[in-house]
């Protein structure tokens, strides 16, 4: 009875230390974390900033909470196997949560990107293989059917009777090489002009329609049709030190803008992003004048 | 006559034109390329292989790399406990070396087999690598760990110095080894341009190559020091005596200050990486910084702060266990206090290290409400990350000179550490390892949808960028099973070595 008696007042004990081990943490702790909630809210923070100031103030009250806490028991054997297990079960449950809850992208656009890429290569690229396939197929089948309309020929010459309709019609023909040459640059130039703009992240260092580039590392383009031509914004994209957005020296001197989108980008791709660029005449916002640096 | 050669002919052509499209169309059958396993993606597959070879190659490059220091320092103070340190973590690295070598071939047969163009392209490019240089390094790099291994007990005593010495070959040959194969992976990044005039020389002495060595040597040492610290731990856990608690208890200390000290090091080495990208091309900054890979680098800000603070912690628990030093002062404040008021200072570097420019995955959803308000936009910056680190590491740094005063004022009690430091070394450990998975990831995806940047595509519809959410699935997942090998590697050849023993 003793005993329990002693044990309770051991537990109580325990219980004391580890309240008044907290209490002055939280109470300062939490002082922190609304005074950051309510400052940051003043200062226009979005939420979401906020709430990584509170996490903060958790953090600390963790940090200084294990700084202060009494020794931890020794344990050994099963426990101690049972303990390590736990702890690699709780790490890992807490990477993976954190990793799945930090902003995601959505990977089926990401996936949808590379479609893209692989369509866009197919149609620009006027030199790959398959055109040439198709080219080479066309090539011969005129030739195998210049060769039919002569053995057709030679057996209505020999025969008196006309065997024309088995060879192709030159309409036919047509339709082959229409064929042949679909998938083609798209009907829609400005569309496509945009779609290139997005595989290319160009948003990276630019914004348009207030989309983009949080950085400011390149200008707002959302002007860009009146102040640049076809022919400048393309010499701009294969050569970044043709132009320079006036205000932009310092990118410019650093050399921000990739060089290498002459061999990213196709020649097709580029005149349908320079005719989706030049479409841009919004003239309400900003875009920087470019200057052109270099003839 | 003349007819029917003419139709023979005409069929003969119809055929050729046939026979050339099937051809040619087999030809220039675009990927995917090689064999691909159903349920999983080829990338997923090599991700793994070579994540798991990354691992342990790691350990047994970096941790030869203290051990001989730690032989050096045992021989030169008479100490038997640097001895002992450095022949248990040899123990365990001849263990992992063999499972390097396995998963080392499992990512060979892998890329063979899944990417046999981008393997042949790289092979041809590199030839004397991968075919001389590499294996005979291998091959050298085994005989001479083996040597070193077998020969400790025979050079003892006087010849001490023979065998140290041995350790520093095995130490220049591992490094070498290193440095080669480094060429082929930080060509895959900033490839030479343009490639058709370029020498192997070139190939080899590309823009990320001597980043990526320098970042590696350190980031290894690292890896090997938090292993040792996990041994420590581990040992210390199953320790029967209280002698056996005293030595690894010192063990754990000598892991973490390694560990820690090559990790004092490692943001610089990330740095001047990213740096030598960037210049490479400017649009991998914002790829990494702020497009796609811009909320992994948030989360290796949390991981690095984490790894900061529980080294710090660790110093703490380990000055707890010093006696006499109640009333040790610091630059007139009680030592104390001044070890607190760092952690306050690293957990607001932490946070200044955190907090990003805006809270989007993709610069392509990217909007004002988003990120941070334009007068605090310093925050996100370089020069304040770089403040921030620069805090961090002085924290660091001046709470093991506190910690280096306490010990010549007070007495240590190996062996009386709070249980609670082991759990700390672990943690180091895990997390540890998992952000060097995590940035590992990182330098591949920086090549997004090409093997070689620029000059090899990879346009098969999986070389897309993986969420962070997926990324940190396969993270946690390749470093678990990691230790589930070091953790049974360690028990086989120390605990069952030593029950073997008594």
């Amino acid at each position: 009875m003793e005993m329990k008696r002693m044990h309770e007042g051991e537990v109580m004990k325990g219980q004391k230390r580890l309240f008044d081990l907290v209490k002055w943490k939280l109470i300062v702790c939490t002082v922190i974390g609304l005074t950051l909630w309510f400052v940051s809210g003043a200062l226009e923070f979005p939420t979401v900033f906020r709430i990584m100031f509170v996490l903060y103030s958790v953090l600390g009250f963790v940090v200084f909470l294990l700084l202060d806490l009494p020794p931890m028991p020794d344990l050994s054997g099963g426990k101690a196997v049972v303990a390590i297990l736990a702890f690699y079960i709780i790490c890992s449950a807490i990477y993976v949560g954190a990793g799945s809850n930090l902003p995601q992208f959505d990977p089926n656009f990401e996936k949808g990107k590379i479609a893209m890429i692989i369509e866009a290569k197919k149609r620009s690229h006027p030199d790959v293989r398959p055109q040439e396939v198709l080219k080479k197929t066309e090539e011969l089948s005129t030739k195998t059917d210049e060769l039919m309309q002569r053995v057709a020929k030679l057996e209505e010459s020999m025969t008196g009777q006309s065997t024309a309709g088995e060879a192709p019609s030159a309409e036919e023909l047509a339709k082959k090489k229409a064929a042949a040459t679909a998938g083609g640059v798209p009907s829609d130039p400005v569309a496509y002009g945009k779609e290139v703009y997005e595989l290319y992240e160009c948003y990276n260092c630019h914004k348009i329609g207030g989309k983009g580039s949080v950085k400011k590392r390149g200008p707002m383009l959302d002007n860009i049709g009146n102040l640049a031509t076809i022919d400048q914004i393309k010499k701009k994209v294969y050569n970044p030190k043709y132009m320079m957005a006036d205000g932009f020296e310092k990118e410019y001197e650093k050399g921000l803008m990739p060089k290498n989108y002459t061999e990213l980008i196709s020649e097709g791709e580029l005149d349908a992003l320079a005719t989706y660029l030049s479409s841009l005449k919004n003239t309400s916002v900003n875009t920087p004048k470019p200057i052109v640096k270099q003839p | 006559m003349k007819r029917r050669r003419l139709t023979l002919f005409a069929i003969l052509l119809g055929l050729m034109g046939v026979a050339l499209m099937a051809g040619a169309g087999h030809a220039q059958v675009p990927e995917p390329e090689g064999y691909s396993i159903p349920g999983i993606e080829n990338r997923g597959l090599i991700w793994i292989a070579a994540q798991m070879h990354i691992l342990f190659a790691a350990f047994i490059l970096g941790a030869p790399i203290f051990v001989v220091i730690s032989e050096w320092i045992g021989m030169r103070q008479n100490d038997p406990r640097y001895d002992r340190l450095a022949k248990e973590v040899t123990k365990v690295t001849t263990i992992l070396y063999s499972m390097t070598a396995l998963t080392g071939g499992l990512f060979i047969l892998f890329l063979v087999g899944l990417y046999p163009n981008l393997t042949s392209f790289l092979v041809s490019h590199f030839f004397p690598i991968f075919a001389v240089i590499y294996p005979l390094l291998f091959i050298a790099e085994t005989l001479v760990l083996y040597l070193y291994w077998y020969t400790w007990e025979k050079f003892s005593g006087p010849k001490k110095g023979r065998h140290v010495a041995i350790g520093v070959l095995l130490n220049i040959i591992g490094l070498t080894t290193l440095v080669v194969i480094n060429a082929p992976t930080s060509f895959m990044n900033t490839p030479p341009h343009p490639i058709e005039t370029a020498t192997l020389w070139d190939s080899i002495y590309n823009y990320s190559w001597m980043p990526l060595n320098l970042h590696r040597t350190i980031g290894n040492v690292t890896f090997g020091g938090f292993i040792t610290g996990l041994i420590a731990a581990y040992m210390y856990m199953f320790a029967k005596t209280p002698e056996e608690k005293a030595y690894y208890d010192w063990m754990g200390f000598v892991g973490n200050l390694i560990g820690v000290g090559a990790l004092l090091l490692l943001p610089l080495a990330g740095y001047i990486l990213a740096a030598e990208f960037f210049e490479f091309d400017a649009s991998i900054g914002p790829y990494m910084m702020a497009d796609q890979l811009s909320m992994y680098f948030e989360m290796q800000g949390a991981m690095v702060g984490l790894i900061f603070m529980a080294s710090n912690l660790y110093i703490w628990q380990s000055m707890k266990r010093i006696s006499g030093i109640e009333s040790m002062k610091f630059i007139g404040i009680p030592s104390t206090v001044m070890v607190k008021s760092g952690f306050a200072i690293i957990l607001l570097g932490n946070a200044i290290w955190m907090t990003p420019h805006g809270f989007s995955a993709t610069q392509a959803t990217a909007t004002d409400a988003l990120e941070l308000p334009s007068d605090w936009g310093f925050l996100a910056l370089m020069p304040s990350k770089n403040t921030a680190a620069a805090l961090i590491v002085a924290v660091t740094i001046i709470n093991y000179i506190i910690y280096n005063r306490a010990i010549k004022r007070g007495t240590i009690q190996w062996g009386k550490i709070d249980f609670a430091s082991q759990f700390v070394l672990i943690f180091l450990a895990f997390s540890a390892i998992w952000t060097m998975g995590l940035m590992g990831a990182v330098r591949s995806l920086v090549r997004k949808y090409f093997h070689v940047y620029i000059l090899f595509p990879d346009y098969s519809p999986e070389s897309y960028t993986p969420t962070l959410a997926h990324a940190s699935v396969m993270i946690t997942s390749m470093t678990l099973v990691f230790f589930a090998i070091v953790s049974l590697a360690i028990w086989l050849s120390l605990r069952m070595g030593k029950t073997k023993e008594s």
